[in-house]
């Protein structure tokens, strides 16, 4: 119990560190949202009107305060781009709510494939060590890591979308759609976004299963008699799973900022896509407040990981 | 002066409404539009069948145009500053909607010439310091309630008050609390200075017309060809048709769906999966690409906006005449267009708005000449020069044109370092503060350029060209209402600004944009892209 209060702890004191990084980082972008949205138009007597309008011009502790007081009752702030062009405020809650949706999709999506495919491949891979089919995932899984997403996206349209023509090499929902209108539109970033990470995590899986097959429990289990699947899956695995859920945990984390990238790619109106305008637009509480949520899932990704990995693992438990 | 007949029918004839003074000679008719493409400098995608602009023309009013469907257009959008509403619209997508909802008084057509929109008349008094403006009879905004003078009085006012319309330099010179309406469709504007030549100066997109005490722009009322359904800033706009728009039969498609698609290249892909039917900004790489493939319609619409190098005339070294002289013949146009623009475009000559009326054709064309550039350097005292040119990537081929420009400057002895500044915030910073810097313009008419640009006064005041006597020479030829004798005098005004101004305007950049085979009535347009933004003549095959 001890365990879980520290580490709760932990990803909370974390949290502050960097909702003060955010607030510091955006506000050192040079320009700033008036700048940004009257672009060549900004006149001095332009520049001053918004950033009175907006309050760009009080202290900055005072500024974080206002943004992380709010944060924490649940009021994610107005966007100052959408208030600079619409003279009202336009809380930042009601122009995310869809784009978190379909982020959700896609992150969970790529998740519900991420964990059976990176330990079914990674277990199987494990079994067959230094034969031809482990050589094969050895090797598609190293060239696939060392893919940027952008770059694996982009291949993926290529090969997929314009060669093949089978699946649309764009993202869009139409205005009035939702993600689930058209589903077709979700597989080329779930394949490019599942290239990188379950590479990484089949690697894992089997490195660790590898290991403990070599063991002496393994090795006795066998003596015994017991059948090979029975060993591997019920004796084996479960020992194999702990670093396995750590690294899984790691790079759904991964995927958050690779999610960034890709609904860039793809046009696809998620959190990410949403979060490369709002540093271009200079959107500063829009940047900052979806920072932090990104940042909130980040970590809690990370103490739910460590929670399991001593649920799983019994030894970790009584070692307290 | 100009005036206008009322609505007429485009689908008549399968033609263009542009057309609509010469309906009664067809053969006119046909003829004057082939001008049109070749003027607008027509080069489709797929070259092969339409290498002349003629076959062009014939060929993109073919067919008899079909009602109906949902045309959707990729925009390289603005995030979460997208906006309807016209007095802080900046990024192209919101100029784009708002000329689709609202309407000028005057549009630019394809080929630059001017057609009569809201307006139908402008007539001048003795001087040309008070205007009669007359309105359309007959139009009616979204929400049924009929257009008039009220609703221009109070669109002039509302950008006069708003701080941040990039139409505010446009209504200084009227004296609006002198405005007064004479009936329901006719206004008068007193101007503070007499003007002969007033209505380039509504063909500038932010004077679009609001109606009458509109302030909330969430979903505006117009009187465009679209009425505004649905619409999310960064991501998309859905538009219907307006069954009551004033030229009858247009639009031809029911909905019009916009979508931000930042990346160049998904914005691409957008396209060619069919998930959108027209793109705005190919780069120059993907038009030569797809120019050679003819899987889409390259859609090049040569036009008079521009991205310069500016010299400021009282900052060091440009302070001195001789310098500046120098610098602009060490530019190699041609190579410069060829590397930054991949060879797209049309030469510069130093001078603003190719194309467009009162231009000076007669100054002869400026070439490379690094003898005599290093000769007025020397003159000058300012050999073996270092400088910084402030540059960025916020504006196609500008970075690249710096950097090539650094390259020709080394023949002359002279050391550019190009600074790549944040493309976000580059207009932000140090612009119209440094010595050496880029800029853009879009088309803009050249007396309404002067007077933003060159005068004492004027709000983009980027070469700091601050010159009482050019200043009145600028304000004679603007209230000359004799046309021959204006032309002289903004040819003076001109050759000023060719022999010692602080532009290098080395070329000019044209519109390109993807459009896919299925949409038709696309006219290539040097005033916006995607021919002209004119949506209500598209239609999809």
């Amino acid at each position: 119990m001890f365990f879980v209060v520290r580490r709760v702890a932990a990803g909370l004191a974390t949290l502050f560190v960097v909702s003060i990084l955010l607030f510091v980082g955006t506000n050192v972008l040079p320009g700033d949202v008036a700048s940004a949205v009257l672009g060549r138009d900004s006149t001095p007597a332009g520049l001053a009107h918004i950033r009175q309008e907006l309050h760009l011009n009080r202290p900055a502790p005072e500024r974080y305060w206002n943004w992380l007081s709010g944060f924490v009752q649940g009021n994610l702030g107005n966007s100052v781009a959408g208030q600079a062009v619409s003279g009202q405020p336009t809380p930042i809650s009601s122009l995310i709510g869809d784009r978190i949706k379909n982020t959700a999709v896609l992150a969970l999506f790529t998740i519900l494939l991420l964990v059976p495919l990176s330990i079914g491949f990674g277990v199987y891979a494990a079994t067959r060590a230094g034969r031809s089919v482990d050589h094969a995932i050895t090797t598609v899984s190293l060239v696939a890591i060392s893919l940027p997403e952008f770059v694996t996206g982009t291949l993926l349209i290529l090969l997929i979308a314009q060669w093949l023509g089978l699946l649309p090499g764009v993202s869009l929902i139409s205005i009035g759609d939702t993600v689930f209108s058209d589903l077709s539109i979700l597989v080329l970033p779930v394949l490019t976004l599942l290239a990188a990470s379950l590479a990484q995590t089949v690697r894992m899986v089997r490195a660790g299963m590898v290991e403990v097959l070599r063991s002496d429990y393994v090795e006795w289990a066998r003596l015994s008699g017991h059948r090979e699947r029975d060993v591997v899956l019920r004796y084996a695995l479960r020992n194999a799973l702990g670093p396995t859920v750590q690294v899984i945990a790691l790079n759904i984390q991964w995927l958050v900022g690779g999610i960034v990238v890709t609904e860039f790619v793809f046009g696809y109106p998620g959190i990410g896509q949403a979060l490369v305008q709002a540093v271009s637009a200079r959107d500063v509480p829009y940047v900052q407040s979806v920072g932090l949520l990104i940042a909130i899932v980040y970590i809690s990704l990370n103490v739910i990981a460590d929670l399991l990995v001593v649920l799983l693992v019994p030894k970790l438990r009584t070692a307290q | 002066m100009t005036t206008d007949q009322s609505p007429i029918d485009p689908l008549d004839a399968g033609t263009k409404y542009q057309e609509a003074e010469h309906l009664s000679d067809p053969t006119l008719t046909r003829r004057r539009l082939l001008e049109t493409a070749a003027a607008a400098g027509i080069a489709v995608g797929s070259a092969g069948f339409l290498a002349s602009p003629a076959r062009a023309a014939e060929f993109a009013l073919a067919a008899t145009p079909k009602r109906g469907g949902h045309l959707r257009i990729g925009m390289v959008g603005g995030g979460s500053s997208e906006t309807l509403d016209p007095t802080l619209a900046v990024s192209t997508i919101d100029t784009c909607r708002t000329l689709t909802l609202f309407e000028l008084l005057v549009h630019a057509k394809p080929d630059l010439s001017l057609e009569m929109r809201l307006a139908t008349a402008f007539e001048p008094n003795r001087n040309a310091t008070k205007w009669t403006i007359k309105l359309r009879k007959g139009v009616v905004w979204h929400n049924g309630k009929p257009f008039g003078a009220d609703d221009v009085m109070y669109t002039l006012r509302r950008i006069a008050a708003s701080k941040t319309s990039g139409g505010l330099p446009a209504v200084q010179p009227f004296d609006l609390k002198g405005m007064r309406k004479v009936n329901a469709h006719e206004f008068e504007l007193p101007l503070h200075v007499p003007i002969a030549d007033l209505a380039p100066t509504f063909v500038f997109y932010p004077m679009v017309i609001v109606q009458n005490g509109s302030k909330n722009f969430k979903k505006p009322v117009g009187t465009g060809a679209f009425m505004a359904d649905k619409f999310k800033p960064g991501q998309g706009s859905l538009f219907k048709r307006n069954p009551h728009y004033w030229m009858h039969g247009l639009p031809y498609v029911d909905d019009l769906e916009i979508s931000s698609i930042p990346d160049p290249q998904a914005r691409l892909n957008a396209l060619l999966s069919g998930r959108v039917d027209a793109i705005e900004q190919l780069t120059f790489a993907q038009a030569k690409e797809h120019q050679r493939k003819k899987d889409i319609v390259v859609l090049v619409g040569n036009g008079p906006q521009f991205v310069p190098i500016t010299m400021s005339a009282d900052l060091k070294p440009f302070n001195d005449v001789r310098v500046r002289q120098a610098f602009r013949l060490i530019a190699d146009r041609p190579a410069l267009i060829k590397s930054a623009q991949f060879g797209y475009g049309q030469l510069g000559n130093d001078l603003v708005g190719k194309g467009l009326k009162w231009y000076d054709n007669q100054l002869p064309q400026r070439h490379q000449d690094i003898a005599k550039a290093k000769f007025l350097l020397k003159q000058a005292g300012a050999e073996h020069l270092t400088v910084t040119l402030y540059s960025s990537t916020a504006i196609a081929g500008m970075l690249e044109s710096a950097t090539v420009f650094a390259q020709q400057a080394r023949k002359a002895g002279v050391k550019i370092n190009v600074n790549n500044g944040p493309p976000d915030t580059y207009f932000a910073s140090k612009y119209l503060k440094w010595a050496f810097g880029q800029t853009n313009w879009p088309a803009i008419a050249i007396p309404n350029w002067i007077n933003e640009a060159a005068t004492t006064k004027a709000f983009y005041n980027e070469t700091h060209w601050k010159r009482p006597s050019f200043d009145r020479l600028v304000l004679k030829a603007q209230a000359e209402q004799n046309e021959p004798r204006a032309q002289e005098l903004w040819n003076e005004v001109q050759k000023i600004l060719w022999d010692q101004g602080g532009y290098l305007i080395w070329g000019f950049a044209p519109f390109i944009d993807g459009v896919s085979k299925r949409v038709k009535g696309v006219v290539p347009s040097g005033m916006f892209a995607l021919g002209n933004f004119d949506f209500q003549h598209f239609w999809l095959a």
